[in-house]
């Protein structure tokens, strides 16, 4: 197994684990989005997927707990590569100019951090309650969880609707360059799709950012509402 | 044309250094850049000052020696193209240049502008060969290789081992050049046996001379004066996995 | 001084062979105990310390370059000679002994040459086997193009970087045995002295370009592969480190200077543009394949070279040489540019060019195609130019290139000094008075891979191992006389750099040991530069201490020998009164201008040996004979 942890440690492993865990994070993230966007369907639906998510019971943890250690495994590399960096270059330029280099390859550890700390705020605000804990309290009244109204009450807060919307702008900085990278970094690549997998990573980018900001968008623009409820 | 030059000083590598600022009036814009420190450096001695040092040797553009970074881009504002073929005409009279030696803690500075490549010289000896001694070999025509196959390999090949992909990189990764020597190898038929293990013991050496991981931001490929593609990366990644998985 | 060639008897193409049959050889087990210093890292020293290595010897590189891939091998860029007739076009083994024999004037010594036609076969197996990715057919079989000074193709290509690959192949060889601690490698190291013991090459003197210290290290053989002296003329196709101090340093200890004044003037060359020019840069010989050099029928033609019809454009070498035209060999197209610049007809701003159009190339083949034949090099001009040569004629020149004179050496690669072996460009061997192109790579790699293992292993075996180590007087003397001389040029306040000597000696070289001599003006300048040498020694500035990393004292140290040099080139040109390859004396020509060469009192190589400071050197003499060639007049007509 020394093997196996010597070559996961190099240059290439850390970039292999990158990639990796940023390709199961991205598939969560997809999979996270496309429950959401169940919000457009109604409250029955959306309050029926929600219940189905907390039926799973221990499976839901051992999927939480999966996501932890992906994530722990994905900030922890990124930790490392930055480190790194910071020490295989320890006079910095005078004058440094990037030729090529997008500015979201140049700051994934930012965004990433950023991202890293609006998770926790997510998870504060919906998992656990702790932000916005009377809309929690309330949506936890009846026998069912009213987790639509909740949602919606929430992004009706404008604070709220703008941080979620500034958190999905760095999450789209984010895998504007971390979707085409983990190709590059396991190795799947071959000159003639090289554009094809910008172009697609691009794509997916879009797509993720364009679905999350539209969620906070339409309660904010009152196109979703609590029925019965007019704000 | 008239310029004002922020140039690098460092003694040694011990000392510290430091940007002084050294006028360099009346250059000639068909000057080439080196040409132009000559200048400068004749003026320097003539008011008994220590002319500039730095590294050069081909002034053609092939042996990478020269390895200048030319306010903030290695080998200056010319893509494909080595501070020795950069000319002054690329610049403008009252132009402020600031050029600094390629920084990377795996190069370090020898004086001014001179820095250590040897890190890249212990890689390819990590492996960067076929493992083929003199004579006994077979028939050069032997094995035909695709010239698709042949092209690919040259372009890779072409890499002049300048490090100024190291330069320019935030990261100061050796990954285009290391992959580059790989790839040259591993697409014809000579080197393929050798490929993985290759792959291994080049990237094992490059983690222990302390250059950092590549981030795939692709500057690397933007300065190579050879226009190296990043592709090759890819492939040394793809490399590396397959070693890693089918060791034994 | 004794020169005895050595050269086995028997038929041509059996001496090495029976040389080889007959040599000794040392017992694989003793060849450890063996030190071999090679001193140089391009395609000779690369080649050889590798393979030595690989037979078992413990070898010490060295090189002043911070790498062994950076030495100047790596620019050469059209490609290397091999008598493989893939293209069944009529080559073979004699033929490439043939073309290189006549293209070198009837200079050379014909068993050396022979050997070399016969090995270069071996070479691009080697090559090819090490992973170089030479240029293919698309059925993937190698390809070739031809190149000056024959009539077949045998010239192997990697794109317009040949050198540069062959370089990274024995670099690749060289690692490989760095890393089998087998060559222990030195680089940023100048050799600054031989050490000769008991009559016997047995060590070195270096220093570290570094940290500036001297060091002796001791070997059982030495082996000189440090390049050519081109950079005597300051401006050259060589890089700018390339330099004559190891060779004219061995020479000073006792091993003979062969046929200095022989320098190729190579035709195709990006004309100088002012006079702060730090070097000249080549273009690639195999632009004439398809290229076509003319100049206006008339002189002082000022339009636009577009503008002028065909009729009043002088094709001179189509028009001259038509069955070889503009593929004549290099010399030949150098002093026919010479020539025409002479009238008046040269081009550019200052009259010192003539056109290489790709105009009728570019119709017949689409640009696409010469774009990719030669797009480099065409890039390479525009860079430096800033002129568009697929609209535009090239405007080239000749320039200094190559040196085929070098440290006398017998069929075995050994000088006069025992123990001290000289390769590659350094030695004076394969290409007589001109060298074609394609065949510098060939004779770097032949010496390093496949004639100096064996040829190294009879000496070893016959002298045994060297009995004197570092701490023998003659090593401590030596490093003495180093260290004496770097603390006087170290520290000296004169008013001038050493460039500027540099410069200045280049100057004269170039006036009168130049693309074309005569009495008067080599006279003139063996009066010139011994006042440029006394000028330099009391006006020179070096800067900053020895102990440290300092570039203008190298660089001083490098011109006080080319200063002592440049005269001995100027007297070899003095006393060769003929016209032969690359030096062409203007009192030996025919009505035409043709060179007249002198086979009854000049078919030999001049060897010069050195009789201490301030003394003139005494001309010695190795005879060619040849036995198997006819030497006839070089005719391209």
């Amino acid at each position: 197994m020394n093997w196996l942890v010597r070559g996961l440690n190099s240059s290439i492993g850390t970039k292999y684990l990158m990639a990796v865990t940023g390709l199961l994070l991205l598939l969560f993230v997809i999979t996270h989005m496309v429950g959401n966007l169940q919000i457009y369907l109604g409250p029955e639906v959306f309050n029926g997927y929600a219940e189905m998510m907390q039926g799973l019971g221990t499976l839901l943890w051992a999927m939480r707990l999966g996501l932890l250690l992906i994530l722990l495994v994905h900030v922890r590399c990124a930790v490392k590569l930055t480190a790194e960096a910071k020490e295989a270059r320890p006079v910095p330029y005078a004058m440094k100019r990037s030729v090529a280099a997008s500015y979201a390859s140049r700051t994934m550890f930012m965004t990433g951090m950023i991202v890293l700390a609006f998770i926790v705020f997510h998870i504060l605000h919906f998992t656990t309650g702790t932000f916005h804990a009377d809309l929690y309290a309330e949506a936890h009244e009846g026998s069912h969880p009213d987790m639509y109204s909740m949602f919606v009450k929430s992004f009706h807060h404008a604070p709220t609707a703008i941080a979620y919307m500034t958190a999905m702008v760095l999450v789209g900085i984010h895998l504007s360059h971390g979707v085409s990278s983990l190709f590059q970094s396991m190795g799947f690549v071959r000159p003639k799709y090289r554009e094809m997998i910008r172009v697609t990573g691009l794509g997916i980018t879009g797509a993720i950012v364009a679905g999350n900001i539209s969620m906070p968008l339409m309660c904010i623009m009152n196109i979703v509402e609590v029925p019965g409820v007019s704000s | 044309m008239n310029l004002v030059l922020k140039v690098w000083r460092q003694r040694n590598a011990e000392e510290p250094g430091q940007l002084e600022t050294i006028e360099a009036p009346s250059i000639n814009p068909d000057m080439s850049f080196l040409e132009m420190l000559d200048v400068v450096n004749e003026r320097l001695v003539a008011e008994n000052k220590e002319p500039i040092a730095y590294d050069h040797d081909c002034r053609e553009g092939i042996c990478g020696a020269c390895s200048l970074v030319i306010n903030g881009v290695a080998h200056g504002p010319d893509r494909g193209t080595t501070t020795c073929q950069l000319h002054m005409r690329r610049f403008h009279s009252g132009d402020e240049i600031v050029i600094e030696p390629f920084r990377a803690r795996a190069f370090p500075v020898i004086r001014d502008l001179v820095v250590d490549r040897s890190s890249l010289d212990r890689i390819i000896q990590s492996g960067g060969y076929v493992s083929v001694s003199t004579g006994g070999t077979p028939d050069a025509n032997e094995i035909p290789i695709p010239k698709r196959a042949a092209d690919v390999a040259m372009d890779a090949a072409a890499c002049i081992g300048c490090g100024a992909c190291v330069a320019a990189c935030k990261n100061a990764s050796a990954m285009l050049f290391v992959s580059a020597k790989a790839a040259h190898l591993a697409h014809i038929p000579q080197g393929a046996p050798e490929r993985l293990e290759r792959a291994r013991s080049m990237v094992a050496r490059m983690d222990e001379e302390t250059f950092g991981a590549c981030t795939n931001t692709s500057d690397c490929e933007a300065v190579c004066p050879k226009e190296i593609s990043i592709e090759f990366i890819g492939e040394l990644n793809r490399d590396f996995r397959q070693a890693l998985l089918a060791g034994r | 001084m004794r020169l005895e060639s050595g050269v086995p008897s028997g038929p041509l193409a059996d001496k090495w062979d029976k040389h080889r049959a007959e040599m000794k050889l040392v017992n694989p087990a003793n060849k450890r105990r063996f030190r071999i210093i090679v001193v140089g890292s391009g395609l000779a020293g690369g080649s050889a310390a590798a393979s030595l290595a690989e037979l078992g010897y413990d070898v010490d590189c060295f090189c002043f370059q911070d790498s062994p891939r950076r030495a100047h091998s790596i620019a050469a860029q059209g490609g290397i000679n091999a008598a493989k007739n893939y293209q069944n076009d009529g080559d073979s083994i004699w033929r490439l002994f043939y073309d290189t024999i006549k293209g070198g004037d009837y200079r050379s010594r014909e068993a050396n040459v022979y050997r070399l036609a016969q090995v270069s076969v071996n070479i691009i197996d080697q090559c090819v086997a090490q992973g170089v990715p030479f240029a293919r057919e698309y059925g993937g079989l190698l390809d070739n193009r031809s190149f000056g000074g024959a009539q077949v193709s045998r010239t192997f290509y990697a794109r317009g970087q040949t050198g540069q690959q062959l370089l990274l192949g024995a670099y690749q060889a060289l690692s490989r045995q760095i890393h089998a601690k087998k060559v222990t490698m030195h680089t940023r190291t100048e050799m600054l002295d031989l050490v000769v013991s008991g009559g016997r090459a047995v060590g070195i003197i270096t220093r570290n370009l570094v940290t500036g210290e001297i060091l002796s290290w001791a070997g059982d053989a030495v082996v000189l592969a440090t390049g050519g002296y081109g950079n005597a003329f300051y401006l050259s196709t060589n890089a700018k480190g390339c330099n004559v101090t190891a060779s004219f340093r061995a020479y000073k200890r006792g091993a003979g200077f062969a046929n200095p004044c022989f320098t190729q003037i190579h035709p195709t060359c990006i004309p100088v543009s002012g006079e702060y020019q730090s070097k000249l840069t080549l273009m690639s010989e195999s632009l004439r394949n398809d290229g076509r050099v003319w100049v206006p029928t008339e002189g002082g033609d000022q339009r636009a070279p577009t503008a002028i019809p065909e009729a009043e454009r002088d094709y001179y070498l189509e028009r001259r040489y038509p069955s070889f035209g503009n593929l004549v060999p290099r010399d030949v197209a150098s002093r026919a540019a010479k020539r025409v610049c002479d009238e008046g007809r040269g081009v550019g701003k200052s009259g010192l060019g003539v056109y290489l159009d790709f105009n009728d190339a570019i119709k017949r083949m689409g640009k696409d195609v010469v774009e990719q034949k030669y797009g480099n090099l065409f890039h390479m001009y525009q860079k430096i130019t800033d002129e568009n040569p697929y609209a535009t004629p090239m405007r080239i020149f000749p320039a200094v290139h190559y040196t085929m004179g070098g440290l006398w050496v017998d069929y075995n690669l050994m000088s006069n000094v025992p123990g001290l072996h000289v390769i590659g460009e350094a030695n004076f061997s394969d290409h007589g008075a001109n060298r074609l192109g394609a065949s510098a790579l060939m004779q770097g790699l032949a010496d390093g891979y496949f004639v100096l293992p064996y040829t190294i292993g009879n000496y070893l075996a016959t002298a045994g191992p060297s009995p004197v180590k570092t701490d023998h007087d003659d090593f401590s003397r030596t490093a003495a006389e180093v260290s004496d001389r770097t603390r006087r040029l170290v520290g000296r306040k004169g008013h001038r750099t050493p460039d500027h000597f540099h410069r200045a000696l280049g100057q004269i070289l170039w006036d009168h040991c130049g693309m074309g001599r005569n009495s008067a003006g080599l006279e003139k300048a063996l009066k010139e530069i011994p006042a440029l040498r006394q000028e330099f020694w009391e006006d020179v500035c070096v800067l900053g201490g020895d102990r440290e990393y300092n570039v203008a004292l190298e660089h001083a140290g490098r011109v006080a020998d080319f200063l002592e040099f440049g005269e001995i080139m100027v007297r070899d040109a003095l006393e060769r009164r003929e016209s032969c390859g690359g030096h062409f004396r203007e009192e030996y020509r025919t009505s035409e201008g043709e060179a007249v060469r002198d086979d009854e009192g000049h078919a030999h190589a001049a060897v010069w040996e050195f009789q201490g400071a301030d003394k003139a050197p005494v001309r010695h003499r190795e005879e060619m004979s040849f036995e198997f060639v006819t030497p006839s007049t070089r005719s391209y007509k």
